[in-house]
């Protein structure tokens, strides 16, 4: 039905905008292997060099530890939370439940400036709590509603008379959740924990607020790039790019791209 | 034949059930005896509240009000993995995640039933349903009918002693539900517990239970057997939920002992009287089609042991094995007549009139506005 | 007894959740509260803030050419992410879908800050595109793509191009071509098919999908951070700027709470709009 000229058309336009979406990651990729010590367009020569000095960088390595800490341990929390909120949301009524549903979506709504500011101010000035906890907090905050929106698609499409049926053959409440819906929730648990990992590891501008002398990865890479201009950064860069292939992949083998679109 | 697992069958006893949801009144006073190892049909129409009595009485949904006793014992408020209740769900809840085997041994294990015991028992089951060759397999493996068997397996391994099945057939093709509802009820009968099936299909719950309750609307219309049922309905719903009927519209104009005489505009004819009819009464007789003789003799002008009257035929369907014969009386009022075999042939071309009878004693009487007459419980 | 226990269980359930999103609102309630903070005057109900907020011409500024920012390169968004959802959607094969669906997930998760850095690699002085003019002879002297407005822009376009091909891509996916193939054969050439036929069926999609971008541009404070150089006001890096570097929270807070109603509005906005254009549709 389109004509053929149309199409080459389209194609071409479609395939240009994403090579101008790829592009910057590419260029990354190739600067990293520069063996001079510029960032500039092109690179001279081939070297590991760069991916050698990441190991005489400490903001890098304390920047690793804090984004792997906040985000296992925001991840973990969520998870928690969220599988709970999502029984309750799905397997019951009560009043109140369309406010709980948008309360924890709530975090969605706020833009990550106003979050962080938010944050820093109940952290530090209201209640006195320790940067690192209010954190903790921010990443629970921000990574939940995609948690919960991803285990409920879960739960909604699973037969509800499983745990009845459990149940009535003598099963406890708490023994059906474990035995039945827990492993067979068990794929979407986790996608959503790579999900809510990726989410938390990558968030910049409100954890900027909360984050002292302790930086998390993201950070110091900014920090590096305002006051350095090797291409240390760019084998950073790389190594998180394959990091988050290795991602893309796993969420695709537990809970399929498809799933992920809607 | 005795059964290889002894379950210790209990009667059920539900005492002014209802249940009320945002509103509505989903059950409506229901009260009900089932004798130990009886099986009942919860027959109607969606919507009636047939599953939901079904739930009550597994604990999965809380009364508003009454009692539900299991063989003496009241467990309203018990929850539903303490009953000793079995239920069989309309989708098999089978656990996709367990094999055969595993899905039988479930209750088992919940139950805390020794390893060996548990393997005797699970062994049993499954040859008792014949799926000792599907042991190892994944629900998503296995046919619409062996899902269906593994389900009754994996309730009645854990002995309850009650049964519940929601639609148990509904999800399998007509052919497979016909053979499978004879094996349903040999394995009730043979197990010898107490069952409550929930079927939206009358011939189902005719051929598998003891007694069928009709329900309509959140209360029962009528309870008893399928003889009952068919042969006196208390109200149009039943008799049309129930096979086909005819109904003929007049006044009660005199009783005598059984029998009430009813004019159904110039003709009198005879038919079973019920308790609350009177003398002047609105009501119309219901008559079964295949209970409708032809003659070509005119019919006699006093009603006798057997009803008569004038009819001109319509029109007529072979459907093979039934042959639909529509009359139509004097009034214009249609009588549907049915015959099988070699009944069917009869002299009466399309247009002429001829003379039907039937006995008066399988002659219902029902209140003209369709309420009910009382029930036959 | 089971029976309270069913009945409060969904409670139990959904408070430790509801603690944490109370942290939320708590934080919200002392940004509210710091923003009556008058500090010269020590009064904790004025509207000296704000007022210093409407009054100054370079914090409307902020506000205003944040707004501005965010329109066009929502529009710019629109215009070039479209045919990449059709394309995905409707002329590739599945397998080119999925490996352009796979590299949009890529991107959407990956670094952002290191997105705005690769494209510093790409703008900058010595970076590939004047690099790539210098070769072809068509510059005089290497061209400033950076530290300017016209940076900010690639870098908020590129940011939120992924968001909108995902959220466009889920309607045209459900475009129906039977559609398409009816209005031709009823003489409608390509172009005004598509115009009346295909982008109106489209608009929850881009309704769903400009929002999120447009407010996402907005709030944005890496684009600003890295390729503005300090010199192209967004809302975004005023608030970091005046509640750390300038420890003035109360001015922040402000900003922060406009900022918050702003997203506000147009996110009720454009909800009330899709309603509006879907109930046309629902008889």
């Amino acid at each position: 039905m389109i004509g053929h000229q149309k199409s080459t058309a389209l194609q071409a336009t479609a395939f240009g905008v994403l090579l101008f979406l790829a592009l910057p990651n590419l260029l990354i990729v190739l600067i990293s292997f520069n063996a001079g010590t510029t960032l500039g367009f092109p690179p001279s020569g081939f070297s590991f060099r760069w991916y050698a000095n990441l190991l005489n960088i400490p903001s890098f390595a304390i920047g690793l530890r804090q984004s792997v800490m906040l985000a296992v341990l925001s991840t973990a929390i969520s998870v928690v939370l969220g599988i709970m909120v999502s029984l309750a949301v799905v397997r019951f009524r009560f009043l109140g439940r369309n406010i709980v549903n948008v309360l924890v979506m709530a975090p969605l709504f706020v833009p990550e400036v106003v979050m962080g500011i938010a944050m820093l101010l109940w952290a530090n000035i209201v209640l006195a709590i320790s940067n690192t906890t209010a954190l903790v907090v921010l990443h629970c905050l921000i990574v939940l509603p995609y948690v919960v929106r991803l285990i409920v698609a879960n739960l909604q499409s699973m037969d509800p008379n499983l745990e009845n049926a459990a149940m009535l053959l003598g099963a406890r409440p708490l023994q059906a959740f474990l035995l039945i819906t827990l492993p067979l929730l068990g794929k979407g648990l986790l996608g959503a924990g790579i999900f809510a990992i990726v989410m938390s590891f990558h968030n910049f501008t409100a954890t900027m607020f909360l984050v002292g002398n302790k930086p998390t990865l993201p950070v110091a890479a900014y920090q590096y790039i305002r006051t350095e201009s090797d291409p240390s950064v760019c084998a950073l860069s790389t190594l998180m790019m394959l990091g988050g292939i290795i991602a893309v992949y796993l969420m695709d083998k537990w809970i399929g791209l498809e799933r992920l679109a809607r | 034949m005795n059964s290889p697992l002894d379950f210790n069958k209990r009667g059920i006893s539900l005492r002014n059930l209802s249940v009320v949801l945002q509103g509505n009144r989903i059950l409506d006073g229901i009260d009900m005896e089932i004798a130990p190892g009886e099986v009942i049909a919860l027959l109607g129409p969606s919507g009636c509240g047939k599953t939901t009595l079904l739930r009550v009485i597994a604990g999965l949904q809380v009364p508003s009000q009454g009692e539900v006793q299991i063989g003496g014992e009241t467990i309203t408020e018990v929850a539903p993995y303490r009953r000793g209740v079995g239920m069989v769900f309309q989708s098999y809840a089978l656990f996709p995640h367990m094999t055969v085997h595993d899905n039988i041994a479930f209750g088992l294990k919940m139950h805390r039933v020794s390893p060996e015991e548990r393997a005797r028992i699970v062994s049993v089951t499954l040859e008792m349903l014949d799926l000792t060759h599907l042991r190892d397999r994944y629900p998503a493996q296995l046919s619409g009918g062996q899902q269906q068997r593994v389900a009754v397996a994996r309730t009645i391994a854990t002995r309850p002693s009650v049964l519940l099945l929601d639609e148990p057939l509904s999800a399998l093709d007509k052919k497979l539900r016909d053979s499978m509802r004879s094996e349903l009820r040999t394995l009730l009968k043979q197990v010898g517990i107490t069952a409550i099936i929930v079927t939206h299909d009358q011939e189902e719950a005719l051929a598998i239970a003891d007694r069928v309750a009709v329900m309509e609307r959140g209360t029962i219309a009528q309870l008893g057997t399928g003889a009952e049922l068919y042969d006196r309905p208390n109200s149009r719903f039943v008799a049309d939920f129930v096979g086909y009927m005819n109904y003929l519209d007049g006044a009660v104009t005199g009783i005598a002992g059984d029998l009430a005489e009813v004019d159904i505009g110039g003709r009198k004819v005879k038919a079973l009287a019920t308790p609350r009819c009177g003398v002047g009464d609105r009501v119309e007789i219901a008559i079964r089609p295949e209970m409708i003789s032809i003659s070509g003799e005119r019919p006699r002008a006093e009603a006798g042991a057997t009803n008569e009257l004038t009819a001109r035929l319509a029109g007529e369907e072979f459907l093979g094995i039934v042959t639909y014969l529509r009359f139509e009386d004097e009034l214009d009022r249609k009588i549907l007549v049915i015959k099988t075999g070699r009944d069917r042939h009869h002299s009466v071309g399309v247009g002429n009139e001829c003379c039907l009878s039937w006995p008066a004693d399988l002659t219902s009487i029902i209140a003209a506005s369709g309420a009910r007459e009382g029930s036959a419980a | 007894m089971i029976v309270m226990l069913r009945k409060i269980a969904p409670y139990l359930l959904v408070a430790p959740a509801l603690l944490l999103i109370a942290s939320l609102v708590m934080g919200l309630s002392s940004l509210l509260g710091w923003s009556f903070l008058d500090g010269a005057s020590g009064n904790v109900a004025s509207f000296a803030q704000y007022e210093s907020l409407l009054a100054n011409g370079s914090y409307r500024h902020y506000f205003s050419y944040s707004l501005w920012l965010a329109v066009i390169s929502t529009a710019i968004a629109l215009v070039l992410g479209f045919p990449v959802a059709y394309y995905m959607e409707v002329v590739a094969s599945p397998k080119q879908r999925k490996i352009i669906f796979a590299s949009l997930l890529g991107i959407f998760l990956s670094d952002y800050v290191l997105r705005m850095f690769g494209l510093i690699l790409i703008l900058g002085r010595s970076g590939m595109v004047n690099r790539v003019a210098g070769w072809l002879g068509i510059a005089d002297g290497p061209w400033k793509l950076m530290y300017n407005e016209f940076g900010v822009m690639v870098g908020l376009v590129a940011g939120i191009l992924p968001f909108m091909i995902l959220s466009l891509n889920g309607v045209v996916a459900r475009l129906d071509k039977r559609l398409r193939e009816a209005a031709a054969l009823l003489g409608s050439p390509p172009w005004r098919t598509f115009v009346s036929i295909t982008l109106p069926l489209c608009i929850p999609g881009i309704l769903a999908g400009t929002m999120l971008s447009f407010l996402l541009s907005l709030n944005s404070f890496v684009t600003p951070m890295l390729l503005g150089g300090g010199r192209v006001d967004m809302v975004a890096v005023f608030i970091f700027d005046q509640a750390i570097n300038l420890a003035n929270l109360p001015l922040g807070s402000a900003a922060a709470l406009i900022l918050f109603l702003l997203s506000a509005a147009v996110i009720i906005m454009l909800n009330v709009l899709g309603d509006r254009y879907l109930k046309r549709f629902q008889r």
